[in-house]
């Protein structure tokens, strides 16, 4: 498939084609400041403007909603369910959250053996528009952790959109996106234009790797957690500032952990509910009797990072479960910044650490 | 678009048929499932007390397929108290599973097998005894060591006999503190390995109890000489799912859930809070 150009008008009727396909979200430039993930109404297609970075909200909750009813019982009503997977659409999500949902799929879609149906519903009927950053937050390090700025073919998107001048130019990734681009007035796009994407990416990922060069490692951060074996002295001093809130899972894309829990709905009825967790929180790991394997909150915090760069890479071939969003980093109560602490692991001294709590990173300055 | 899909998180139906009480802390449960399950001695449940919750529990009885299944369980908390105070013949529960991959039999055969228990630890044992029974040939040796607090918190007394009667099997067991009427041995578990007569080469260890006796055994194991790798321990820890998603009972990257319970302790002894 040829790489395709569409005009602004051209997005419009595509934002239009996708409102009347099914129920649209979209991650909404428009507001004040920075990108919204919200619901898309036909009125506010107008003035939608594209994000030029990723949303301050990942968007998890469209494929593992933060409570959700799985199972009522007694009575075999549900042990094989029906599934009717809805049409659903997010427009504009960023390529950290993408991958943030393959993280999910490894676990929820393509398990050989446990496969949860509910997460299948919701992500066979999903469309899913990404679009390359134009800009970076100061947060953001997915270039740290096998991400990057942009979306390629083969990273699971239907379309993907480069802002270009004047317009868009359009990857297309699966037969849906293209029968949708349809009717846009989607043309051909010219070398220069094509020029013009390669330029953008060029940009966005030289300006990362400038504000993450404090935070490089010789060895990648997955290597680092994963041959870890004492507690470092890097999860004490960084973690010391937690307050344990759980901000830094909810908004993680790549978080999903979970507990399960039952509710009587009347009736002689009972209902399973299944809702996000953080293994940020003493009870999640807390036993009968009281016994607790991560009592202390610098063991709590090692085992995130170890679930991130070390459990799931075992695991997952390879991949990390942090995308390097930044949202963390951004939400953090007590200003802990995670590349300041995988930076540290292997520094022996505090002295030699990075400050803890983390002062807020400089943006580069523009063009340079 | 529709399709049928099986439910992970749906428990089948069961109902209660006995309740037995073995101690005064521990009660066997027993049940009758709507429909056969199928599991390996080592295999765990998820057992569903209606509107209360779920925990995870090793089934005491026979491994193999049935609908009928027994559970052996110490009132600890919330679910547990529940069972014990509440929980009577003809009341309804649920069961997901089983989960997990079991003992390894097969590494077994032509081998000692060393199993240690204490507390209510003995009750996920049963099944685990009951599995090597089913196929006593395939092994040298079965010695049984159980330790418990005091003579009265001992499940499966009546047992007892008809196991130490199984071709090439001994069962040898200890109290915690000297007790009226007693005249075995007395101190914990592990002074049952202080004399121990098998070729500890040729001799795998299966242990489940309390985490600080799982400690005590384990390093005693590696005093006397045993591999790490043939010591195999029922790992506690907190879960949910059962099936390896929710990412609560990991050591290092290791599931409980999905790779143990009983874990290979060469396998896991270099990750953090092994024992808590
Ligand atoms: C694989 C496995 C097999 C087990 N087999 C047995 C058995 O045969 N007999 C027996 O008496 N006990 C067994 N246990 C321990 C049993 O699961 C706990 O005692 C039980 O979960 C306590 O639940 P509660 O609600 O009464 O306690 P609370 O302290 O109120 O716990 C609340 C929740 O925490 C979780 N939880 C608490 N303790 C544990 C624990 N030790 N392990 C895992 N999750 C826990 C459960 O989800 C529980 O619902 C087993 C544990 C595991 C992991
Ligand atoms: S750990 Fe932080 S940076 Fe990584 S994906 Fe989660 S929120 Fe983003
Ligand atoms: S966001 Fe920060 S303060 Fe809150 S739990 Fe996470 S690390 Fe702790």
């Amino acid at each position: 498939m040829p790489f395709l150009y569409l005009s602004k008008d051209g997005l419009k009727e595509l934002l239009s084609k996708l409102y009347d396909w099914g129920e649209l979200f979209w991650v909404d430039g428009s507001f004040e400041g920075k990108p919204r993930l919200a619901r898309a109404t036909k009125e506010a297609i107008a003035k939608y403007e594209v994000p030029a970075l990723r949303g301050v909200e990942p968007v998890k909750s469209l494929v593992i909603p933060p409570k959700q009813k799985v199972a009522e019982y007694p009575g075999n009503l549900d042990k094989d369910i029906e599934i009717a997977p809805k049409k659903r659409a997010i427009f504009g999500i960023a390529q950290c959250d993408l991958a943030g949902i393959t993280i999910f799929d490894r676990v929820f879609k393509d398990d050989p053996e446990f496969v949860d149906p509910f997460y299948v519903e919701r992500r066979k009927g999903l469309f899913i528009v990404t679009i390359d950053c134009a800009k970076a937050y100061p947060s953001c390090f997915c270039n740290l952790v096998k991400g990057k700025p942009f979306c390629d073919p083969g990273d699971g998107y239907d379309l993907n959109l480069t802002p270009v001048e004047d317009g868009f130019l359009v990857d297309v990734g699966t037969p849906a996106g293209e029968e949708l681009l349809k009717g846009t007035g989607a043309s051909q796009a010219t070398d220069s234009i094509i020029a013009g994407r390669d330029k953008l990416r060029a940009k966005v990922t030289a300006q990362l790797e400038k504000q993450n060069a404090q935070f490089a490692t010789e060895k990648t951060y997955i290597e680092l957690v994963s041959e870890v074996r004492e507690e470092p002295a890097s999860y004490r001093h960084h973690g010391s500032t937690c307050v344990e809130c759980g901000a830094c899972t909810n908004v993680c894309p790549g978080c999903f952990c979970f507990g399960i829990y039952d509710n009587d709905a009347g009736d002689g009825r009972y209902e399973r509910l299944m809702t996000w967790d953080s293994c940020q929180l003493a009870g999640f790991s807390r036993m009968a009797g009281m016994l607790n394997p991560r009592l202390r909150i610098a063991q709590r915090f090692m085992h995130r990072y170890n679930h991130k760069f070390f459990h799931y890479p075992w695991r997952y071939e390879g991949w990390p479960s942090c995308t390097g969003c930044g949202r963390c980093v951004d939400n953090c109560m007590g200003s802990i910044d995670m590349r300041a602490t995988l930076r540290d692991l292997t520094v022996e001294s505090v002295e030699d650490m990075l400050p803890s709590p983390s002062p807020k990173v400089a943006e580069p300055e523009a063009g340079k | 678009m529709s399709e049928k899909m099986k439910n992970i998180y749906y428990p089948i139906d069961a109902e209660v048929v006995d309740v037995v009480t073995e101690t005064s802390t521990i009660k066997t449960f027993k049940f009758k499932l709507s429909e056969p399950l199928k599991f390996r001695a080592g295999q765990f449940v998820q057992l569903t007390v209606p509107g209360i919750g779920e925990a995870p529990f090793t089934p005491s009885s026979e491994p193999g397929e049935s609908t009928d299944l027994e559970i052996t369980i110490l009132r600890t908390g919330r679910v547990t108290d529940y069972l014990h105070d509440f929980i009577k013949p003809g009341d309804p529960v649920g069961i997901r599973g089983p989960f997990g991959e079991g003992y390894p039999f097969d590494k077994f055969k032509g081998k000692t097998v060393l199993v240690v228990g204490g507390g209510v630890g003995l009750a996920p044992m049963r099944a685990g005894i009951y599995g090597l029974f089913q196929n006593i040939d395939d092994y040298k040796r079965v010695s049984i060591k159980f330790g418990a607090r005091t003579p009265n918190d001992f499940c499966f007394t009546d047992e007892f006999d008809t196991w130490a009667k199984k071709p090439h099997t001994d069962l040898k067991l200890t109290i915690d503190r000297p007790f009226p009427g007693w005249t075995g041995t007395v101190g914990v578990v592990t002074v049952l390995l202080d004399d121990l007569d098998v070729d500890i080469e040729d001799t795998y260890v299966i242990s489940c109890g309390p985490d600080i006796m799982l400690k005590f055994v384990t390093l005693k194991l590696l005093d006397l000489g045993f591999d790490p790798f043939h010591i195999y321990l029922s790992m506690n820890r907190r879960m949910s799912c059962g099936f390896g998603k929710c990412h609560r009972c990991n050591i290092g990257p290791y599931y409980i859930c999905k790779d143990g319970p009983d874990m290979c302790y060469g396998e896991i002894m270099n990750y953090p809070n092994v024992f808590g």
